[in-house]
Order: structure tokens, then C-alpha cells, then sequence
């Protein structure tokens, strides 16, 4: 990294941060910042001094998808934000209780009537033996997923399944578990992109899953869907 | 349109930073309850950010979740030194926002309403009476200070993201004006912020 002066560093800086440099500019200062400490305490300081400037904004509470998707994308079951429950106290711990054993009364009926899925995939290392089965029910627009075998640890990482339709991008279907096995049930984007898919890929991503929504890190395994 | 509406006199508090903080905190190991309580506490502020810059609703509601998604995985960088949990969060908003709108954003041009405001400089009366206040305070005393030019163009920069190509559009100025505004102004806001 070339020597940069710390007028021309900051100029950077501060243009970087109240979002006029632009393009290939700031890209540049970005890869300039990630091996740089003065130029990362430079814009440290510049949001300090500037973040006033958002709160001229009147706050926007945001609709309840945004909470679902984020809880979608982080691959976990959804559940309410943002709303507080009319429930509270204990009444709350036993209605949630309760719920919970409906939840699971209703998913061990729906397992075992179900009978067999769809199609199965099992993702294995090469030559090795399966680590998950995926199976489909797409009539019912879900996927389960199955621990079969030793998860090998990967800290502060994520394993995350992806769809992979014929002629499309990949579509996540959420995060593998790597304990118990999970009944995960289907968007519609999902489910239409299983229904075009011959073969799903497991990919190894950032803690939470991938951020941009298309796998960013290595793919790990990929399986046929036998039906 | 502009969804975003700009705020006439007055401005909420920002959050407490310190229970932001230790929300973070507990997000970085792994506390998704913490995660919900700081979603309920910072969603709606880091959407205004990103409505004000990606000015519809649909873009900046997907770019809320990603930004959130991104709060949840580097929690664990925040770094407790700053103390400014808000600034931090702020800019990652900002920043994802901006990059969203090379290709994204149609041009639209600020609407009257809008512009009038920025003129006014109770519109950027960012009283804080929490404890986060004395730095605001002296943000608006500075901003103050500033020519009304300089005031606009850092506005228009910082909150609605605009490019010096848009800020001279929109003030109907020369490029090289804008850009000295824009220069001259942050110059004269740090002065003022270091006394």
C-alpha cells in the first residue's frame, strides 16, 4: 500500500463518509481502509461527527415482512417482532408452552402421515457417508433436513442449503442444522424454485448465513434429488 | 416520491447508547432476544436512513433486512471504544444504501417540500437531551455557523445521498460550486466541532 498523506487521507475520509465519493473511488478508499488504521479512525471520527445529521429523519417503523425475512434469512422459525404480545407474564410462558406442544403434536402427526417424501438427497463428502438428508414434500411446500452423520465443526460459520434451479440462481432454503433434524417449511419463491431444481448444494458462509442472498462461500456439497 | 419525511423542529433523543451497546453485546454472542429488543429499537431510524437515500419503500425495506443481517453477523467488530453504537449502526446503513443506488435509483428530483426545509435551519435542530446530547448540540450550533449553501449541500450529501452531480441540479449551481460548498462546509464543521 502506498504512503498516503493524512490531509489527503482524511479528504478521503470525510468524503467517504458523507457518501459523495462514489464508483471506483470508493472502492479504492475501502480497500485502502481494510489495511489502513489511520484512514479507519479518520472515518471513525467523520460518522461521529456527522451521524447528528440523521436524526434531522423522522423514524419509519418498518412493515412485519422485514422482521420475517430477517429471521428467514438468519434460519430460524419465525416469529412475531416488533408487535408485543397482548399476552404477558406467566399467561404468556403457558400459552407459549402450549403452542409449542400443539407445534409439535401437529408436525409429528404431519411426519408420520406424510408417509415418504418426495425425493431425498444426501449430502456426503466425497466418498464418505452422508452428513445430512434433505427430503422433499413439495405438495406441502416443505423440506426436512436430517443430521445423519458427524457436522464438521467450522466456527463462526454457517452451513447454509441452497436450491439450485435448472436455468436459475440459487435460492436459500435457510441454515443446516447440525443437531436436531428440522421440518422447515417453504416460501413460495422457495418452493418454486425447488420444484425446479434436480440437485441442492450445501455452501459454507459468514456466521447467519450468506449476506448478499446468493452464496458467497465455498460449496461444500452437492446432491441429486433421488426420487 | 419522498417517503421519508424530514422532521420540522424538533428531534427525538437518540437511542440510549449505552443499552444499544450492550444489546450489541449480547448480539455478538449470539443472543437473539437481544437482536429482536435491538430491531425494535433501531429498525425504525436506520429505515428513515435508507428511505431518505433509496427513496422507495419496497428497496428500502430490502435493504433493512440486509443490513440487519449484517448487524447480527459482525456484531462481534463493533468496537465498545467508540461508545457511539448509533453511529456505527448508522453507517453501515448508509453505506449498504449507497452502494445500492449506482444502479438502482432513478432520478428523482428532491420535491419543493423537501427543499424548503433545508433551508430552514430548525430542520436541522438535532436537540438531544439525552446523554448523547452534547455532541448533537454542538453539531447544530456548528451547522449553524455554516452559510446556508454549505448547510443544504452537507444535507443533501449525508442524508438523502446524493452525488455533487445531484446536489448541482438540484440548488441549480455549478458543479465546482457545489463541490467547494461541500468542501468548505465539512472544513468549517470540523473547526468548529474541535473548539
Amino acid at each position: 500500500m502506498r504512503y498516503m498523506e493524512p490531509e489527503l487521507l482524511d479528504r478521503l475520509a470525510r468524503e467517504y463518509v458523507l457518501g459523495t465519493l462514489r464508483g471506483a473511488a470508493r472502492r479504492r478508499f475501502e480497500a485502502v481502509c481494510r489495511d489502513n488504521e489511520a484512514a479507519r479512525r479518520s472515518v471513525r471520527e467523520w460518522e461521529d461527527r456527522l451521524v447528528g445529521l440523521s436524526l434531522v429523519l423522522e423514524p419509519v417503523p418498518p412493515s412485519a415482512a422485514v422482521w420475517t425475512g430477517i429471521r428467514r434469512r438468519l434460519g430460524s422459525p419465525a416469529r412475531g417482532a416488533g408487535v408485543p404480545s397482548p399476552v404477558s407474564g406467566g399467561w404468556r410462558f403457558a400459552v407459549a408452552a402450549m403452542l409449542a406442544l400443539a407445534v409439535a403434536g401437529l408436525s409429528w402427526m404431519y411426519v408420520t402421515r406424510t408417509g415418504d417424501p418426495a425425493a431425498i438427497a444426501r449430502l456426503a463428502p466425497e466418498g464418505g457417508p452422508a452428513i445430512w438428508n434433505v427430503e422433499t414434500y413439495p405438495d406441502r411446500g416443505r423440506v426436512r433436513i436430517v443430521v445423519t452423520g458427524e457436522v464438521p465443526v467450522q466456527a463462526g460459520r454457517s452451513y447454509e442449503l441452497w436450491a439450485l434451479p435448472e436455468g436459475g440462481a440459487p435460492v436459500s432454503l435457510g441454515l443446516m442444522p447440525t443437531g436436531r433434524a428440522e421440518m422447515r417449511r417453504l416460501s413460495d419463491a422457495q418452493r418454486s424454485a425447488l420444484g425446479l431444481s434436480r440437485q441442492v448444494a450445501v455452501s459454507l458462509e459468514p456466521a447467519g448465513g450468506s449476506p448478499t442472498g446468493a452464496p458467497t462461500g465455498p460449496v461444500l456439497y452437492v446432491a441429486a434429488l433421488a426420487t | 416520491m419522498f417517503e421519508a419525511q424530514s422532521r420540522p423542529l424538533t428531534a427525538s433523543a437518540e437511542p440510549e447508547s449505552e443499552a444499544v451497546e450492550a444489546l450489541l453485546r449480547r448480539c455478538a454472542a449470539h443472543d437473539r432476544k437481544a437482536f429482536e429488543e435491538l430491531y425494535r429499537i433501531a429498525a425504525p431510524r436506520l429505515l428513515a436512513c435508507l428511505l431518505a437515500i433509496l427513496r422507495k419503500r419496497d428497496l428500502a425495506e430490502e435493504a433493512l433486512q440486509d443490513v440487519m443481517v449484517r448487524v447480527w453477523q459482525r456484531a462481534g467488530q463493533y468496537d465498545g471504544y467508540r461508545g457511539r453504537p448509533m453511529a456505527w449502526l448508522v453507517s453501515i446503513a448508509r453505506y449498504h444504501a449507497i452502494d445500492q443506488l449506482r444502479s438502482r435509483r432513478p432520478l428523482v428530483a428532491l420535491d419543493d417540500g423537501l427543499a424548503a426545509t433545508l433551508d430552514d435551519a430548525g430542520a436541522l435542530a438535532v436537540i438531544d437531551a439525552a446523554e448523547s446530547g452534547r455532541t448533537h448540540l454542538a453539531l447544530e450550533r456548528c451547522l449553524g455557523l455554516l452559510s446556508p449553501e454549505q448547510r443544504r449541500c452537507l444535507v443533501l450529501a449525508y442524508s438523502h445521498g446524493c452525488s455533487h452531480e445531484e446536489i448541482a441540479s438540484t440548488l441549480a449551481s455549478p458543479l465546482g460550486t457545489v463541490k467547494s460548498w461541500v468542501r468548505r462546509g465539512l472544513t468549517a464543521l470540523r473547526r468548529c466541532l474541535e473548539t
